[in-house]
């Protein structure tokens, strides 16, 4: 006990960055997201294997073999040997019947973030430290035989999800195809559920980035295809509001493919992501700081955004690698307007010294516009994630960001996160 | 003359797990025991095992070792059906039904299957196939090759968990009370348990003798002639000459055991290396040799094997896949 408490204490004085993803476990585990996950793209509500296995045995800290239960000269003959720590189950039990479940992600976080400027020159920097509830999610599932799977997801900042899931084959048989069908959030890339990331709010694919439209996802042994088509209207808008200049048939196509292997001890995913939507009235998040304020008017004649992507998830032993690489595209359809390239990347390295306990650290970087050179941004950190018992995550993180295009420039960010999830 | 010592390692090899449930009751009968029961479900027949024509003369190529004193003689003193008639024995199956189903499918449906066939939804995803439950076919057990195994061993691999793979230790999470329910449960998914036969034998361990290094190189000597190298290797590293051709009885590529690795998946003390090697483990190539080796030539051997567990480095600690069972 007391070691477990000196464990969270030390987690707690660690430093670390948003890195709160999620997507390692599948390296590690050399799994797709949909091991744990109802989602086939992953996130949000979690399976029988993600809620009573996963999260039950393989993550929290303590819960893993004990050598002297083997040892033990009895554990052969009787169950006289060791038990731990159990609890004789789930006092509380998240699945309502066969059929019905729920689940929740519970964030709440203290942030103390200091810029390296003030707003103005000579003002001194705005320090930021509160305590704020950075996610609360409320999921339902409901699952109609094994074809069929509703699932529907409240957010208190990120809107919501509901969609159906309707599987040809029975849920997890390895060759599949699936269909989804209602409001989610689009298939691209590593969905790490830091939002914040470059790859991800960076490039307008963040929290509340949910659409509309039906997504086929395909599966082939290790091999997995996304194709959705959607409204194209990323952010929380219900329906396709990109104006009279969009015609009905103009809507946004996005694609994910994927394929894992091994070689050894080394489990390895590569994939690529794509993501077009055309005549739309917005600049990608991460170019519209480089379109000249005088010219906003001329974005709304329309935009052909495009993302296009690879990434690359890896597991060796106790260490994880992470990283993706997205490029944005948007082409402009006011003739005078210049189109505008940038591009956004991320990596991470993750070990896992015990079970429980995961140090992670981070690297993004940022070019808004390849064509002009002085807007980069980048941003590292460090992570301490400490998953003490089950159902809990405690997380530090220390973030340092580097902007030249920030008027208050880069800031230190120190991070403590107490995630309740089930 | 290779092709020769090949051969005979491989008749003592199959010999062995072929005449084994035979052997195992007729000792047990010589020792007073009651006979074990045959399997009321034939075991499917192993595809990749080797060469068919030397089975016929295993012994007679190693004469040399004493036919042990057997120690099986124990009935598994937990058999569901012991004593039942019918009847009661379709009530109790109902009734340890009933009463593990939840539990069942709470935590094991999602690998094992909701029927319990092995085919579960997230099964696919795992490196280690879950098992089917449906066959009654158990690696891990406490009696003898082919015989369905106690509720205790059940237990027993719920409560500890199988190194290696995605079965986790379920101790630290379910009760005993849960963890017996559990294993209950399972019992009802094969007919194997629910026969007129009498429950089989049950291997008792005897006190481990000192491991000194003539036990070891009595064992060393014992991995020899008992052809343990044609799977496992002359080194222990599993890389005998058919290690790469080994399939279980379903069909799955298995490779032989490598001693200088840190655990096997029954874990690491010596006394699941002796049930191993007593028993073997049904539905794999590993034969028992309870018949072959008295007990205290199975301590020697698993003094052997257990010498050549290299120190753990930190190239190993730093390699041990995270997230799944490893015992440091």
């Amino acid at each position: 006990m007391t070691v477990r408490v000196l464990l969270v204490v030390s987690v707690l004085l660690a430093w670390s960055s948003h890195a709160h993803a999620l997507p390692r476990f599948a390296a590690r585990n050399g799994a797709s997201c949909s091991l744990c996950h109802i989602n086939p793209s992953g996130g949000g509500i979690r399976n029988a294997y993600g809620r009573n296995v996963f999260a039950t045995a393989w993550l929290p800290l303590g819960t893993g073999p004990a050598r002297e239960a083997w040892d033990h000269p009895d554990s052969d003959t009787d169950d006289s040997a060791p038990k731990g720590t159990h609890s004789g189950g789930f006092a509380f039990d998240p699945e309502i019947n066969d059929s019905l479940v729920f689940g929740a992600d519970f964030l709440a976080a203290y942030i103390y973030s200091k810029p390296d400027r003030g707003p103005a020159p000579g003002a001194k920097p705005d320090v930021t430290s509160s305590f704020f509830l950075m996610q609360g999610d409320l999921y339902h599932a409901a699952t109609l035989n094994d074809h069929v799977t509703l699932v529907f997801d409240v957010g208190i900042y990120s809107g919501f999800e509901a969609w159906g899931l309707l599987s040809v084959l029975p849920a997890g048989e390895p060759n599949n195809l699936q269909i989804k069908v209602g409001r989610f959030m689009p298939a691209f890339g590593i969905r790490d559920v830091n939002h914040q990331l470059y790859t991800r709010d960076g490039i307008g694919l963040g929290a509340t980035d949910k659409d509309s439209g039906i997504e086929l996802t395909g599966t082939l042994g290790p091999a997995m295809l996304q194709v959705a088509v959607l409204n194209g209207t990323l952010g929380d808008k219900g329906l396709d509001t990109h104006g009279s200049k969009r015609s009905w048939l103009e809507k946004a196509l996005s694609a994910r493919a994927s394929v894992r292997g091994r070689a050894g001890k080394l489990r390895v995913e590569l994939g690529s992501s794509f993501y077009y939507s055309p005549n739309t009235d917005e600049a990608n998040p991460l170019l519209a700081g480089s379109v000249d304020p005088a010219r906003t008017a001329d974005v709304s004649e329309g935009v052909d955004n495009v993302r296009a992507g690879g990434f690359l998830m890896s597991n060796l032993g106790r260490f994880s690698y992470l990283a993706e690489l997205v490029s944005v595209h948007d082409s402009f359809k006011a003739s005078s307007m210049p189109s505008l390239t940038g591009y956004a990347s991320y990596q991470e390295l993750s070990f896992v010294p015990l079970q429980g306990l995961d140090l992670i650290g981070t690297f993004e970087f940022a070019d808004p516009d390849v064509q002009l050179g002085n807007d980069r941004r980048a941003r590292a950190g460090l992570v301490a994630e400490l998953f003490p018992w089950r159902l809990t995550e405690l997380r530090t993180m220390v973030r340092r960001s580097w902007d030249r295009a920030n008027p208050t420039g880069g800031a230190w960010d120190v991070v403590v996160f107490t995630h309740l999830f089930f | 003359m290779q092709m020769q010592a090949l051969v005979s390692a491989i008749t003592i090899a199959m010999g062995c797990q072929l005449l084994l449930p035979h052997a195992a009751v007729a000792q047990g009968a010589d020792a007073g025991a009651p006979t074990p029961a045959a399997p009321s479900t034939p075991v499917a027949p192993r595809e990749s095992v080797q060469p068919q024509p030397v089975q016929a003369q295993p012994v007679q190529a190693q004469p040399a070792l004493p036919r042990p004193e057997v120690a099986l003689p124990t009935p598994a003193p937990d058999s569901p059906h012991q004593g039942a008639g019918a009847p009661q024995r379709a009530q109790q199956r109902a009734l340890a039904a009933e009463r593990g189903r939840p539990l069942y499918l709470k935590y094991c449906a999602t690998c094992h299957g909701r029927d319990g066939d092995g085919h579960g939804p997230s099964a696919a995803a795992l490196e280690v196939a879950p098992l089917d439950f449906t066959r009654g076919v158990y690696k891990f057990r406490t009696t003898p090759a082919g015989m369905i195994p106690t509720q205790r061993d059940i237990e027993r691999t719920i409560r500890l968990g199988l190194v290696g793979t995605r079965m986790p230790p379920w101790s630290k999470l379910l009760s005993p009370a849960e963890i017996t329910l559990l294993a209950g449960y399972l019992m009802t998914l094969s007919d194997r348990f629910w026969t007129d036969e009498p429950p089989p034998p049950v291997l008792e361990i005897p006190a481990e003798p000192r491991a000194d290094a003539a036990s070891i190189a009595r064992g060393q000597a014992l991995f020899g002639r008992m052809g343990c190298p044609v799977c496992h290797g002359t080194q222990g590293h599993g890389d005998g000459m058919i290690a790469a051709a080994l399939r279980d009885d379903w069909g799955k590529p298995i490779r032989p055991f490598d001693f200088h690795s840190a655990s096997p998946k029954g874990g690491p003390a010596a006394r699941g290396y002796y049930r191993t090697i007593s028993t073997g483990h049904t539905g794999t190539p590993m034969p028992s040799f309870v018949a072959l080796l008295k007990p205290d030539e199975r301590w020697d051997v698993v003094h052997y094997v257990m010498s050549l567990r290299a120190p753990r480095g930190v190239l190993d600690y730093l390699l041990d896949p995270a997230g799944r069972m490893t015992i440091p």
